[in-house]
């Protein structure tokens, strides 16, 4: 594709159309909305933690509307079968009537899918799961599929209820470009949410874009320049999270089990240069760096014991990273 | 938009960020120098430093002046300069500009046009705040205030201080008076030669040299003695006088008696004739040795330092041994002559020069030696200098006995310069007399190997040995006196008495000199001690007053007295 001027201009305002049209339809959420933008146009998935009720559903639902996507829900339960998610071949009579198979795609063939309560299914499923987020296709019965372009994968666990469920392994978690925590809505807030929810009035969602726009956005941001000295910023947040890196802090190097892959790197660069564009610039800035580090590392730092045993959370290890990485030599 | 654009934009930016570091870095300097100034007026408080708040205000300045280089060094770089302003909400617009000013794609383009219109609707220099930290200004301002306050605070040598100022005024005041004097010399005495002009500021900056390094009145006199010295033995190169002795010599002898006539007439036309007729006469070998000797007791007659003299006595050996021919000889004494005929055009108003100059010297020496009175008259009185100046006083001992000496002695030390009556004089009796008496201190008159009196500043009394521990001053008041009870009062020379003798014994190491005292001698009379103690007490005084004394001596003077009392 060739970046031109305008085509450039007309990204920067397709993405705060999409933003825009989102916040009026969800109440809240605001910066969760606009991180879940933000890892669906860099091309990846999201991993959704919080409370139910608290409007994940709706926030995929009107994302798929407003992009002009394809949208599928799953809810995960312990016995649900790879097959129930990605599809299966079934018996099918042609006309001449001779029975042959055919396949059957499952829910995970939609442009957008919101895996509900990804923990509760067995490893098996949420292997087949992921290995679509990961692979963008599905094989069944030695056929691959190719899954819809774009595909995102919006999954949601619950913090809370832990027993029956199967807790995603850390190289699992590593596919999610974000891991975001969904927070409970304030009085206003949710004040605002059953006004909108318990009257009679017509929802009318505004489509502003649709999956080629999408695709060319998520090629677009691949050019958004970043200078050295914010790459350089970027890459030392990433490393400091290892506690065997001598330049790491101490919190990291007393508290943290393992640090983020080179998976956290690419998740920064690519987010940060989707912010900046959603903040109307052509630039990425170490704020940018700054704001993606905590979505993009959260789920890919690993505490001990220690930590979990004196509350410590990979936020706070973020937090601590942030503060002692300079942005400038 | 290229880097220049950048750059010119981020200018006022620059400067602010400047004036933000020079000001932090002054602030710096002034803390430092407030640091070192309140040491500076706590040592004061102990030790004399003079012209505390002159240094205070020097070193404040000093500080200012290296911040301002210092600053210097602290220009914001392009890249802070850049980090800086993006900083402040452009959220590295610029940086990013910077590192894409080679690329032409077209996202480098919006981006550069973007922060373009950023740049342009911002106003960098305004929102660059200068904030200074309380850790910058608190303590620069508290220590100055401390050590301007403090230097207000009379210490412990608020006298002594107060004299060095004085000292030191005075000294700079005489120098630039001599100064003006010397500069001054070529307008008055125009005949005055470069020579010795240049020889006149030589001993000045001699004297300035001295000055910087005089800690008290004494070394402040002694420089000016010292350039006094210097000014006479200018004088005694004296052309003149050389002429003069030349002529006399000359006209001893019939062979130059002619030449001693044009001579004395400074008639050159004479000369010349004179000394072709001389020439003629030194075909002879025995004129020649003639002349040679004479011209050697001529240069004999005259000054050692005298150049016409050494000119003289090199011209003599050449010609005595014959490597001169007569003629040569003659033609060479002529360019003498008339060398020293043209220097000594210009020595008369040389020697003006020279008395003017010594007249402002003389007064630099009485303003210098009066600095103490001066001071003392301004303020509460001077303290007690109980042994400060002991040290120096090697010449004041005292024994356990007392001897019987007249100042006239000199103490025969071997390394001692202790000269008895000379009021100028520099002897400052350094000498550990190795082999002065052995000063079992009998009590009896005699020339013994006492020393003469420190300094040279009295006039009078030496002779007082001390015990065993001859050659070693002591300090005044360190020690109780004996009970001294009866004195010996030598009556005037002239009177009516036999010759005295003082009997004493000499060791064989070391020397001493002696004058013996030719003539009748009253004999002395034996007096009660407290009786001439007064008397004696009130000469020393007036003595003092009358003469160019350093202040330590006379404090030197002043503790012998009260430790007798």
């Amino acid at each position: 594709m060739h970046s031109d001027k305008e085509s450039f201009e007309k990204v920067l305002n397709t993405v705060l159309k999409i933003e825009e049209e989102v916040s009026k339809h969800m109440i809240g959420q605001k910066e969760v909305i606009r991180q879940v933008i933000m890892c669906m146009l860099a091309g990846g998935n999201v991993l959704l933690e919080g409370m139910p009720g608290l409007g994940k559903t709706r926030l995929v639902n009107v994302l798929g509307k407003v992009m002009g996507l394809e949208f599928s829900r799953i809810q995960f339960t312990p016995d649900l079968m790879p097959a129930d998610v990605t599809g299966t071949n079934i018996i099918d009579r042609e006309e001449n009537g001779e029975g042959v198979f055919r396949f059957q795609p499952g829910p995970i063939f939609s442009n957008i899918v919101l895996a509900d309560e990804i923990n509760r299914a067995t490893p098996k499923t949420q292997s087949a799961m992921l290995q679509a987020m990961q692979e963008k296709t599905v094989t069944v019965a030695n056929t691959t599929y190719t899954l819809p372009n774009p595909f995102f994968v919006l999954a949601t666990q619950n913090p809370v209820e832990m027993e029956g469920t199967y807790p995603l392994p850390e190289a699992q978690m590593d596919r999610f470009l974000f891991k975001l925590n969904v927070p409970s809505p304030g009085f206003n807030e949710l004040k605002d949410i059953i006004k909108l929810t318990t009257a009679n009035r017509d929802e009318n969602i505004e489509t502003v874009t649709n999956a080629d726009e999408i695709i060319q956005i998520q090629r677009a941001s691949k050019e958004i320049p970043i200078a050295e000295p914010v790459l350089d910023y970027a890459i030392k947040i990433v490393m400091a999270t290892r506690p065997d890196e001598e330049t790491s802090p101490e919190l990291v190097k007393k508290y943290v089990r393992y640090g983020s892959s080179p998976r956290g790197a690419q998740a920064v660069i690519s987010t940060a240069r989707i912010r900046a564009l959603l903040c109307g610039r052509y630039n990425v800035s170490f704020e940018d760096i700054q704001t993606v580090a905590y979505p993009s590392l959260r789920h890919r730092i690993f505490v001990n014991f220690d930590a979990v045993s004196e509350n410590i959370t990979p936020d706070m290890i973020i937090d601590g990273i942030i503060k002692d990485v300079k942005t400038y030599q | 938009m290229d880097k220049k654009y950048i750059l010119r934009a981020l200018r006022p930016l620059k400067r602010k960020i400047y004036l933000h570091k020079s000001v932090k870095v002054l602030l710096s300097a002034v803390t430092v120098s407030g640091f070192i100034s309140l040491i500076l007026v706590i040592v004061s408080m102990f030790a004399v430093v003079p012209f505390v708040r002159y240094k205070m205000l020097a070193i404040t300045g000093a500080g200012i002046i290296a911040a301002f280089f210092v600053s210097l060094f602290f220009i914001p770089s392009h890249e802070r300069l850049i980090m800086t302003a993006d900083s402040l909400g452009l959220n590295e617009r610029i940086i990013t500009a910077w590192y894409l000013m080679g690329d032409n794609s077209e996202v480098a383009e919006l981006q550069r046009q973007d922060t373009k219109r950023v740049l342009e609707s911002t106003d960098l220099a305004s929102a660059y705040k200068i904030t200074i930290g309380k850790y910058f200004y608190i303590p620069a301002i508290c220590l100055i205030t401390a050590a301007f306050i403090l230097s207000f605070v009379p210490g412990r040598v608020l006298n002594e201080t107060r004299i060095r100022e004085s000292l030191i005024q005075q000294m700079n005041q005489y120098e630039k008076e001599i100064e003006e004097e010397i500069n001054a010399q070529k307008e008055k005495n125009p005949d005055i030669s470069e020579e010795q002009l240049k020889q006149l500021k030589e001993a000045l900056e001699k004297l300035k040299k001295e000055f910087k390094k005089s800690e008290s009145e004494e070394d402040a006199l002694k420089a000016l003695a010292q350039m006094e010295n210097q000014l006479e033995k200018l004088k005694e190169q004296e052309p003149l006088k050389d002429l003069s002795t030349l002529e006399s010599s000359l006209s001893d002898s019939p062979l130059t008696k002619d030449m001693a006539e044009a001579l004395k007439n400074n008639d050159k036309r004479a000369l010349q004739d004179a000394l072709e007729l001389l020439a003629n006469e030194l075909e002879n070998e025995e004129k020649m040795k003639e002349l040679a000797e004479m011209l050697q007791q001529a240069a004999m007659n005259m000054g050692d330092s005298s150049m016409l003299a050494e000119a003289l006595q090199n011209l003599a050996s050449d010609a005595g041994s014959g490597n001169l021919s007569g003629n040569e000889l003659a033609q060479s004494l002529m360019e003498l002559i008339q060398q020293t005929q043209e220097y000594a055009e210009g020595q008369r108003d040389f020697e003006n020069a020279l008395a003017e100059i010594s007249d402002t010297l003389g007064e630099a020496r009485r303003a210098i030696s009066a600095v103490d009175q001066r001071v003392a008259s301004g303020s509460t009185g001077k303290k007690g200098q109980s042994g400060g100046n002991a040290n120096r006083g090697d010449g004041s001992k005292q024994g356990s006995q007392p001897e019987n000496g007249k100042g006239s002695q000199n103490g025969g030390n071997s390394g001692g310069k202790g000269s008895s009556k000379n009021s100028s004089g520099d002897g400052n009796g350094e000498g550990n007399q190795s082999g002065s008496g052995s000063g079992t201190g009998s009590g009896s008159q005699g020339k013994t190997s006492g020393r003469g009196a420190g300094g040279g500043s009295t006039s009078t009394d030496s002779g007082y040995t001390e015990g065993e521990q001859s050659g070693n001053g002591r300090a005044p008041g360190s020690r109780k006196e004996e009970d001294y009870k009866m004195i010996y009062v030598p009556t005037r020379l002239g009177g009516e008495g036999n010759e005295s003798t003082l009997p004493g014994q000499k060791l064989e190491s070391g020397s001493s000199t002696y004058n013996e005292t030719a003539g009748p001698v009253k004999k002395g009379e034996m007096v009660p001690y407290q009786q001439v103690l007064s008397q004696y007490r009130e000469e020393a005084v007036q003595t003092m007053e009358r003469q160019d004394i350093p202040t330590g001596m006379k404090e030197l003077v002043k503790s012998y007295f009260s430790s007798l009392d």
